[in-house]
């Protein structure tokens, strides 16, 4: 069963189909008159949450409560945070809210990238792979859109956790180290920009998930806000170490310039991968080494809980990062193969169970482009599946609808029928 | 079962058929190693034609057993088969050559990813190429 963090409250959804169109998987149908979900063609990305327009999608996500069930604490957020405010300064003060909050300790999903950029470059230079382009784990709604439509491409994908995960692990192993504690006693937990972040993402062997709880970034935010207006906070000032290139490309996947000695691509917007993603399948990307992929528009900074638009914010994050070396010399716990948890090996895990009977594969499969070629091609959605080959697909596959829930084809019908018995 | 138009010196529109061979193969839940074999060797194959010819026709036939493309041009013909076989042969034109396409692995490649590949050509006529992929 495969889990997704998106919820429908079938109370306020009207079956307004807005959602049906938004989904890039064809995820939702309609069905007297709510949605539903798909669950093997979710992906998580968010984009109906974004379009509805009743909020009557939502994301299952962890309360902040729960982190009082450990006796230490700790936190790893998404530079993206730092965007959401406006004054330069505003980052080390939200620094210094966490521990206000309670983490003993944070670090941001920065760090998991200038721990992986040295591991990802070893990739890049070794020649012998000619498995090109390698990509990038860092967005969970692409791996799952890899890992459940294209089965070609999963040896693309690098064998590396994303650097949200690279973090909590530096993270939660360096407190460990430092302070001598009990690892039982350690809650890490995860501020996530997006649906998809919140549930970890299924990637395969050998990998146990990393967070004790993930929090969305939009109800964090809303503490903050409350936070920073109380004056009887007295801020101390919090040291974060990082790099410029660490906070850029954890932001909005700025990996061209860390790895310039390479051919690099980022990608943003759900449909710009699906499109790249079709291009590598048919074999016709041939000169690039390495591309992170993410489903929104400007990377983590489109993230469906980001409040400010995702330019804005870009350029927000480059002014703080501009603070920050190039390089730093020494992290304080060393971070590698060795003593992280950095690996995972990456599955297919096809949500279309195969098919063995090919015949009747070959059968089912003329019998919906048959339907098909009868269907009016609007993509209206009226019918409640998102387009005209979906509906085709339920009638032979689901079995949920008929031919004559198309409100075009039924219209003919009275229409035939009326000319028969007014003539 | 399923058949393309290919136009010659349309290099923006090559490679279309592909897509919809493959969706179609992935639909009726084929193996991914063998779609990867079909795609490249019928991507090739419509690239000769695209290089080389007026135009032609791209045919794709699924069975239970097997895969069947056949490959259809009125094109200038292959005057030396077993030379045209050969790694990195090519007659493609300079102009070809600048768009990344003629490197004379074409015929190499259909025949390495095809289980059989059948030729029949005739000068100043045309080519009919026919691969079968054994499932």
């Amino acid at each position: 069963m495969t889990e997704h963090s998106l919820v429908i409250d079938e109370d306020t959804c009207n079956g307004c189909t807005v959602c049906l169109r938004a989904c890039p998987t064809q995820a939702l149908i309609i069905r007297n008159g709510k949605a539903k979900l798909i669950n093997d063609r979710c992906i998580d990305c968010g984009e109906c949450v974004r379009a509805c327009p009743e909020k009557t999608i939502q994301s299952k996500r962890d309360q902040f409560e729960i982190i009082h069930n450990f006796k230490y604490k700790l936190l790893v957020y998404s530079p993206v945070i730092f965007a959401q405010f406006k004054d330069y300064h505003d980052y080390e003060k939200v620094l210094y809210l966490f521990r206000h909050m309670g983490f003993d300790d944070v670090a941001g999903v920065d760090t998991g990238g200038y721990i992986a950029a040295d591991i990802i470059r070893g990739f890049l230079k070794d020649k012998k792979n000619k498995k090109r382009p390698y990509i990038a784990t860092n967005c969970s709604a692409v791996c799952r859109l890899i890992q459940s439509k294209y089965a070609g491409l999963i040896e693309h994908v690098l064998p590396i956790r994303s650097i949200a995960d690279i973090a909590g692990e530096y993270l939660k192993l360096s407190f460990i180290n430092t302070h001598n504690v009990n690892p039982g006693e350690v809650g890490l937990f995860y501020i996530s920009p997006c649906p998809a972040k919140l549930i970890p993402a299924r990637q395969g062997e050998g990998c146990h998930n990393v967070f004790d709880g993930i929090f969305s970034m939009g109800d964090i935010y809303n503490k903050l806000m409350l936070l920073m207006d109380d004056n009887s906070i007295q801020y101390t000032r919090q040291e974060m170490t990082t790099t410029k290139f660490a906070l850029r490309w954890s932001s909005f996947g700025d990996v061209e310039h860390k790895f310039k000695d390479f051919t690099t691509l980022r990608i943003d917007g759900i449909k710009n991968v699906i499109r790249f993603l079709n291009r590598m399948e048919n074999g016709i990307v041939e000169d690039v080494d390495f591309v992170d992929m993410y489903s929104c528009d400007n990377g983590c900074v489109g993230g469906v809980f980001a409040k400010e638009d995702p330019h804005i914010a870009e350029y927000r994050i480059k002014r703080i990062a501009d603070k920050f070396p190039e390089k730093i010399d020494k992290t304080p716990f060393s971070c590698n193969e060795d003593t992280c948890n950095i690996r995972m090996k990456f599955k297919y895990d096809p949500r279309i169970p195969q098919k063995h009977d090919l015949k009747r594969a070959i059968q089912t499969q003329a019998e919906i482009e048959a339907l098909y070629k009868k269907l009016p091609k609007l993509d209206c959605a009226i019918c409640g599946s998102a387009t005209c080959y979906n509906f085709a697909e339920d009638i032979v596959l689901r079995k949920d609808v008929t031919i004559d829930d198309c409100p075009l084809i039924k219209n003919k019908k009275l229409e035939d029928l009326l000319k028969n018995v007014s003539s | 079962m399923m058949e393309f138009d290919i136009q010659g010196g349309d290099f923006l529109n090559a490679g279309e058929s592909s897509g919809v061979i493959k969706e179609y193969m992935k639909r009726i839940g084929l193996p991914h190693p063998f779609i990867r074999r079909v795609l490249i060797a019928a991507y090739e194959a419509e690239l000769n034609v695209v290089a080389h010819a007026q135009k032609g026709t791209l045919h794709f036939t699924m069975e239970e057993q097997r895969v069947i493309i056949t490959v259809k041009d009125t094109g200038p013909g292959i005057p030396d088969v077993e030379r045209a076989m050969q790694k990195g042969f090519s007659t493609a034109s300079s102009e070809v050559r600048e768009m990344g396409f003629g490197a004379g692995m074409g015929l190499p490649n259909m025949k390495q990813n095809s289980d059989t590949l059948t030729i029949n050509t005739e000068v100043g006529k045309g080519t009919e190429v026919i691969m079968e992929f054994m499932l």
